[in-house]
């Protein structure tokens, strides 16, 4: 398993015995992420790795490894937090670039074929009705874009909650 | 009269089709519209930029799509300005947004709209609508072919009504925009296709080269 997640030290202390062994944790923790610039050099010149050198630079390898890509994320205006993003941002390379149409739309063709989940469970103790359903639509949307079909979205007050969905997936 | 300040959330800065569809919008614009535009980089760094911001009558947030909302830096921004306007007076300000992807829909920028649309909230600006541009780097790669031109009539549409909403103080209601140039989609999709190819020849790859599964 993979997660990725914005939790506090004393939050993620309650979360990560829960996972299975083996399992790996990107978080704040690790610091030395670098903003995705958005130069394709992803595709187009280490197609399948990021260019930039970090913590961070081998996120598809990961993303494959791990089979189920577990997201934890405090919810921003319907979003994920800007770190959480960037680490999304820096896996473009398990896509290719090339298009193909998905339910009439297009979209970037998966450059793997290994069958993936993907969970995202966002948590906000004043998350509002709009929100929430953006947060939704979006991990929706993304699901399509990354290519991963199967995948489960959770909305979250408590970071407690998560435990649960943890141990039952 | 009204000034507009403009919010450039490209991560390539001027390089990018957020650069390039700002400044189509300030060619539109009346001359007594004053604008001024910031990079997010420089507004992160500097409280009286940030304080600037409050003195205008309008914004609008300009941002490429990444998978399929904001960039991580557009995030970090918003979520820097809605801790500093916390607790502060001000007017309520006119907001905006204008979105692009690569992608041919428009559809497909919906999702960051609506995030720019609840932020708007969490700061109690005065929403009046997105624009979500489609085939974003189409538009700005065929730059001869003006904005007019009947394959991107749609988008320039969008952008006149961005500019009757932004010259006039009006407070109907504006539907946001979801739109992009006239282009069939297998055209697009092929000549994109092939776009990619002719790139990883320009950086002395094989297209095959692309395909690599190295994990």
């Amino acid at each position: 398993m993979l997660l990725i997640h914005d939790l506090n030290v004393k939050d993620s202390k309650k979360i990560t015995p829960l996972l299975p062994p083996n399992s790996k944790i990107l978080s704040k923790e690790i610091n030395n992420i670098k903003g995705c610039v958005g130069c394709f050099n992803c595709w187009f010149k280490t197609p399948g790795r990021c260019i930039i050198d970090d913590s961070y630079t081998e996120m598809p390898k990961y993303i494959l490894e791990g089979g189920t890509f577990v997201i934890i994320t405090e919810i921003k205006y319907g979003c994920y937090t800007s770190y959480v993003k960037n680490v999304i941002d820096r896996s473009l390379g398990i896509l290719l670039p090339f298009f193909q149409t998905v339910n009439g739309e297009l979209h970037h063709t998966p450059r793997y074929d290994k069958p993936l989940k993907f969970i995202v469970i966002g948590y906000s103790e004043d998350v509002t009705a709009d929100e929430e359903e953006t947060f939704k639509e979006l991990i929706h949307c993304n699901a399509v874009n990354l290519c991963i079909p199967d995948h489960k979205v959770y909305v979250i007050k408590c970071i407690s909650e998560a435990k649960t969905i943890l141990e039952n997936l | 009269m009204s000034d507009l300040c403009i919010i450039n959330g490209s991560p390539r800065k001027g390089r990018g089709t957020s650069s390039y569809l700002i400044n189509e919008l300030i060619k539109l614009l009346d001359d007594d519209v004053k604008t001024k535009e910031h990079y997010i980089s420089n507004l992160v760094q500097d409280e009286n930029l940030l304080n600037e911001i409050l003195s205008f009558d309008k914004v609008i947030f300009v941002s490429p799509l990444y998978a399929d909302c904001l960039p991580s830096t557009m995030l970090e921004f918003m979520a820097t300005f809605e801790d500093f306007v916390k607790g502060k007076n001000y007017i309520s300000i006119d907001m905006y947004c204008l979105v692009n992807c690569g992608f041919l829909e428009g559809t497909q920028n919906k999702t960051a709209i609506n995030i720019f649309e609840n932020y708007c909230k969490r700061i109690n600006f005065n929403w009046r609508f997105g624009v979500g541009i489609g085939g974003g780097e189409f538009i700005k790669r065929s730059k001869n072919m003006p904005l007019n031109s009947p394959m991107k009539k749609h988008v320039y549409d969008s952008f006149l009504a961005l500019k009757e909403d932004i010259e006039n103080n009006s407070n109907h209601h504006v539907d946001n925009i979801l739109t992009n140039a006239k282009i069939p989609k297998f055209i697009f999709k092929l000549a994109g296709n092939a776009g990619w190819k002719h790139m990883a020849k320009e950086n002395n790859m094989k297209p095959n080269e692309l395909y690599k599964k190295i994990y």
